[in-house]
């Protein structure tokens, strides 16, 4: 294997694992935040991709402007999801919400087959046809534009998280609820914000992969839960930092894997995960999980 | 300011407030005194709104406030210091102290109150930027006062604060309270080091077994005889 390749392995592995990163965020957010793992995640990612494929095809212009509306229809599904289902069961154990959240995983996946037919959609536009040479990598301007968005948005969150009340808030129902209520912080409302943001991320991380890739109703569960769920692992709930630096190194050795075996691309997250979990189950930085 | 009539609490079918009464003037330190288990922090649990009481009513300024929530009473200036501290181990000491003027009008008086907290506890300032899991035992304690301090509260409830500290450290916080007090702040605490509290209360009631045993001002309380036998090992 010459430098070239690993070069190009190792770049594609940080613009691509940013990119991942932000697909985690959301669901690492409502799993620090509610302790539910909304495995419907990766539904709320292909309707944000649907949102951007419809809205492209019938206003045309460019995929960038479709970010924000994806981002927005997806958040306010969340915002009800929230509302209707997982207000009920916050609070109880990982197994009741797990359920309940596969439940509305199925009904949104199945709801999408009738809706939009299991036919593979891309979208075609600048982002997916046109590439830029770094180095001696080929990278497509959806790769590019991806990895800013992504960027961006872990910044805004990271930002909000960090210096404000409402991020406070957040934070704080994360690691104390008992002691959050204390503060007057009222635990109903924070969920219903953590949701509007982790759905607002899904969507937008719809948009994303709409350019970048082609999808159909499925592949939410098989391409982008899995590895939300192994980057989340492996950083620690609680860090954002962790996220990043989880979806750089889970998507740098699934690209050396797929060199090396192909084919044991997702095998290689999994793998890793369950190294994480076995010798150190906080994940890289994270301080909720026990 | 607050006054608690019949207060009756259960934990599903476990009674452990029978039919407890209290009152609090405004501007006065007022003492429960009682064992573990006594039921002290199921009193506070109620007035902060932590637990619905079955039966009773609380009234905090003439206003019925038994069933509103927990936010609704910080916001009408009721602040509880946990037994435990339940600080944000993970959070630095001053989103500690921001997260406890979370409510509007707190919000709205947030560097006053910041002021007033790193002048009661200057120790707090030198560490504005640690994580609050990297204080002593002692600062965590300050760090929780104050925090419960930035909601601008009228009524403080301090609960066990003085719970595992060094001697030392406990006469800093009975002067911090005594200085609260003279701010205008009305304080309940609980305490198992009586005698140290018997020093500071204008009141105290004595709660055992989920029941009001005694009570009386600090004087009635130093010489009753059960106090002295049961607390003070005199």
């Amino acid at each position: 294997m010459n430098l070239d390749i690993i070069f190009n392995l190792i770049l594609l592995g940080i613009i691509i694992g940013t990119i991942y990163s932000l697909i985690a965020m959301g669901l690492s957010l409502i799993w620090g935040v509610s302790r539910i793992i909304n495995v419907a995640h990766g539904e709320f990612i292909v309707i944000g991709a649907y949102v951007t494929y419809y809205m492209f095809n019938t206003f045309h212009g460019d995929p960038s402007l479709y970010l924000i509306p994806s981002g927005l229809v997806v958040g306010l599904i969340g915002v009800i999801i929230q509302l209707l289902l997982y207000n009920r069961i916050v609070g109880r154990d990982h197994l009741t919400s797990l359920v309940l959240a596969f439940g509305v995983s199925i009904v949104l996946s199945g709801s999408m087959y009738i809706l939009f037919t299991g036919n593979l959609r891309v979208v075609n536009s600048f982002y997916s046809e046109k590439s830029i040479l770094i180095g001696s990598a080929t990278v497509r301007w959806g790769a590019i534009y991806g990895f800013f968005i992504a960027l961006i948005l872990i910044l805004l969150v990271f930002l909000l998280l960090e210096k404000t009340d409402i991020g406070r808030a957040i934070r704080a129902i994360a690691q104390d609820k008992d002691a959050a209520i204390l503060m007057g912080i009222n635990p109903q409302r924070i969920y219903l914000i953590a949701m509007f943001i982790s759905a607002f991320l899904a969507g937008v991380s719809g948009n994303i992969v709409a350019v970048l890739y082609s999808f159909d109703p499925g592949v939410g569960e098989s391409s982008y839960l899995g590895i939300s769920f192994v980057i989340t692992v492996l950083a620690g709930l609680g860090s954002i930092k962790g996220l990043i630096l989880a979806g750089i190194f889970i998507l740098t050795a699934q690209n050396f894997t797929s060199v090396y075996a192909q084919g044991l691309e997702t095998a290689m997250g999994f793998l890793i995960m369950i190294l994480f979990i076995l010798f150190k189950p906080t994940g890289l930085f994270g301080k909720l999980l026990e | 300011m607050l006054k608690i009539s019949n207060l009756q609490v259960k934990y599903g079918k476990i009674q452990v407030i029978w039919g407890l009464d209290l009152e609090i003037p405004k501007g006065s330190v007022v003492g429960l005194l009682g064992p573990n288990g006594a039921g002290k922090t199921s009193t506070f649990a109620s007035i902060a709104g932590l637990v619905s009481p079955f039966e009773g009513s609380i009234l905090y300024n003439e206003v019925e406030v038994t069933n509103l929530n927990p936010a609704k009473r910080v916001e009408l200036g009721i602040s509880l210091v946990p037994e435990g501290r339940k600080l944000f181990p993970d959070m630095s000491v001053k989103d500690n102290l921001l997260l406890g003027s979370y409510q509007k009008r707190a919000k709205s008086k947030r560097k006053e109150s910041l002021n007033r907290v790193l002048t009661l506890f200057p120790i707090l300032e030198e560490r504005l930027n640690q994580q609050a899991r990297t204080l002593s035992g002692g600062q965590q304690q300050m760090l929780a006062i104050g925090r419960g301090l930035m909601s601008d509260p009228s009524l403080l409830i301090l609960d066990e604060p003085s719970l595992g500290l060094a001697p030392i450290i406990v006469d800093d916080i009975f002067n911090a309270f005594k200085r609260i007090n003279e701010e205008g702040v009305t304080i309940l605490i609980s305490e198992q080091h009586v005698h140290r509290v018997l020093e500071i209360i204008d009141k105290g009631y004595v709660i055992e077994q989920g029941r009001i045993a005694l009570s009386g001002n600090a004087k009635e309380l130093e010489g009753n005889k059960h106090i002295r036998e049961a607390y003070l090992g005199i």
